[in-house]
């Protein structure tokens, strides 16, 4: 007997990249993060442990996020850790949360009170630790909507500045690799974590670098928007000619 | 005026033949060596030490102590130091005799183990000794067994050798006793956060109290992990069996603060959780046990969950009566031959564990054996299709996690 859960089936979100992702405690309405640390690993990932409290009730949330080098990666992971229960196969949560993640498991519980899902590099794994057990479905969502939903770049003074992102060449065969340079910087030196998105391709980290593959001959645009802790947003976007 | 400055248990690092185990309170905290500082010090957990029985056995254990002079004229002095408990200051008469009786009594079981602090003559050189070393004598660490204990000392001095004995200072310490050196991942590493934590000797010293041997300190810890359930811990049945507190590393930090009332990583755990909060606070008592697994995808027996009461193969909420796989505490190579301690399932003792009725029992130095003997395999695993066959141990999936 072997555990059966078929990765070939899941969704991936090729064309988005989370880099240097970290939660500020300002993200989820309602919750308070009561502590942040990252000494737990997974194989060779950092695993950065939030623990969420909900103000005047006995609830609390614990999220894992692991962030790795690229979705192929991530899906490695995210393996490795449903291998990690106990259980022969966790179930796929239901219906009404197929739009959570690439993919995402839940206990076998109605109430559901943990959760692992995958979004393009990102792993998260939620899970109710407090007195009082809470669902964590919204919350997942939440934070799901971090990876994937753009914010308008602000107006506000206080918003991150993209000094510039460049894309090492300009032209490129498909499936060559092309590094993208990129200067950033919070006004008041906070924090930024960026998400990357293209039309064209993927996105992925080699090292300390960030790699742009094209996928098809065509144009490619690749964007990036930089996020500080307070949600204030930048972007800036290149193009690439794709033989 | 004389005083006592300080007091050093642990006097060198390298060795704990003769003095202290090298210890730290617990992640972020260094246990301070000297241990004991005047002004400093004032309850025995401000003042701790860890005593190993079998790398002391048969010497002679010394500690080292410092004392000032706001005189002068006094370039010398004896000192010696009494166990304040069964030789209190002014008691007298038979209600004192009676009283001393008392005292002794509970000294055996938890009472002080380090003696008395053999009288000596000390230099003081512009009114300072610098660190002196002291024999202890009448100690009783050889017939201790694992325990927590509070050593009392009433220090006196005088100034010539007929001279009554005056009154220096009362201390107070925290005496931690094991039955050797803690073993991975606790490790003796001057400055590691991976020495023995005194947070952890805390629980294991109570919950492995007077054990005699590895084994029956490796049964003791067992039986109180699993008996954390469900008061405070219980089986990840609504997970799927994840672990919340040992995924790469054993978060040591979050798991007392769990014991301890606080919300730690929640009240779900598994396996890997039980087998590494077992192996971890068994070796810090000096027993000797890996964190392994037995896999891959096997049927079960009914066994009762930590904190759970009644029988199942599995979850009942689970879809299956199967584990993809299972962790124990394992002794040796984790082989086929080597005993198990598992803190996570009471399984069925009888000579037949697929049905009922069900006598429970805690797997405590059991052997794991194969498919056709009543070990712990096959206690756990049917002998069907699907069952113990596949319940195979896997060595090469043996580890210490390391603490954070």
């Amino acid at each position: 007997m072997a555990q059966t859960y078929q990765p070939e089936k899941w969704n991936v979100s090729k064309n988005l990249f989370i880099w240097q992702f970290r939660l500020s405690g300002k993200e989820l309405p309602g919750w308070a993060l009561a502590e942040m640390k990252a000494n737990q690993h997974f194989r060779d990932h950092v695993v950065q442990e939030y623990y969420w409290r909900q103000q005047e009730k006995n609830s609390m949330i614990k999220t894992d996020v692991i962030a790795t080098a690229s979705w192929k990666e991530a899906q490695e992971v995210f393996r490795g850790m449903l291998q990690e229960h106990m259980i022969m196969q966790l179930p796929t949560v239901p219906d009404k949360l197929a739009l959570l993640g690439d993919v995402a498991y839940t206990g076998p519980i109605e109430d559901i009170s943990n959760m692992l899902f995958l979004r393009a590099n990102i792993i998260v794994r939620l899970n109710s630790i407090g007195r009082e057990t809470v669902k964590v479905d919204q919350f997942a969502f939440d934070i799901d909507g971090l990876f994937t939903r753009s914010s308008e770049p602000g107006e506000r003074k206080t918003r991150p500045g993209i000094r510039s992102f460049e894309a090492e060449k300009g032209e490129a065969r498909a499936g060559e690799t092309i590094a993208l340079n990129l200067r950033a910087e919070d006004p008041l030196q906070r924090p930024l974590w960026y998400r990357f998105t293209t039309d064209n391709g993927e996105i992925s980290q080699q090292e300390e670098r960030i790699i742009f593959t094209g996928e098809k001959a065509g144009d490619a645009k690749v964007t990036v928007q930089a996020v500080n802790a307070e949600g204030d947003t930048e972007q800036k976007s290149v193009s690439i000619k794709i033989n | 005026m004389i005083s006592l400055q300080s007091i050093k248990f642990n006097h060198n690092s390298s060795s704990c033949n003769t003095d202290a185990l090298t210890i730290r309170r617990n992640a972020s905290q260094a246990v301070n060596v000297p241990e004991w500082v005047d002004g400093v010090s004032v309850n025995p957990e401000d003042s701790p030490a860890a005593y190993s029985i079998a790398d002391t056995a048969g010497n002679t254990i010394t500690i080292q102590a410092r004392f000032l002079s706001t005189n002068p004229e006094i370039t010398r002095i004896q000192v010696r130091a009494l166990d304040a408990v069964t030789d209190p200051p002014g008691e007298t008469g038979c209600a004192g005799f009676i009283a001393k009786l008392i005292r002794r009594f509970i000294k055996a079981v938890v009472g002080n183990v380090l003696g008395e602090v053999q009288e000596r003559w000390v230099d003081l050189t512009a009114g300072d000794s610098g660190f002196v070393a002291f024999n202890l004598i009448n100690t009783n660490l050889a017939n201790a067994r694992v325990s927590k204990r509070t050593t009392e000392w009433r220090w006196q001095y005088r100034l010539s050798a007929g001279d009554p004995w005056q009154e220096l200072r009362h201390t107070l310490h925290r005496i931690y006793v094991v039955l050797g050196t803690p073993t991975l991942p606790w490790v003796q590493t001057a400055g590691s956060t991976q020495l023995p934590w005194t947070e952890v000797l805390d629980y294991a010293c109570d919950w492995g109290i007077l054990a005699n041997t590895p084994d029956e300190a490796g049964a003791k810890v067992t039986e109180r992990v699993y008996a954390l359930g469900p008061g405070t811990m219980s089986y990840d049945c609504p997970g799927g069996g994840a672990t919340h507190y040992a995924l790469g590393s054993f978060d040591c930090t979050k798991f007392l603060e769990l014991l301890r009332g606080g919300p730690g990583n929640g009240h779900l755990v598994n396996c890997t959780d039980c087998a590494t909060i077992l192996s971890t606070f068994a070796n810090i008592l000096g027993c000797d046990l890996w964190q392994s697994r037995m896999q891959s995808g096997f049927k079960l027996n009914p066994f009762i969950a930590i904190g759970y009461n009644a029988w199942y193969p599995g979850c009942s909420n689970w879809l299956g009566t199967s584990f993809n796989y299972h962790e124990v505490a394992w002794k040796g190579g984790c082989t086929a031959s080597d005993p198990v301690f598992d803190a996570c399932l009471q399984l069925d003792a009888d000579a037949s564990p697929d049905s009922a009725p069900h006598t429970p029992m805690l797997a405590t130095n059991l052997v794991f054996g194969d498919c056709s003997s009543l070990g712990y395999r096959l206690r756990l695993s049917p002998n069907v299709a699907g069952g113990c066959s596949n319940c195979n141990p896997a060595p090469g999936t043996r580890q210490r996690r390391a603490l954070i």
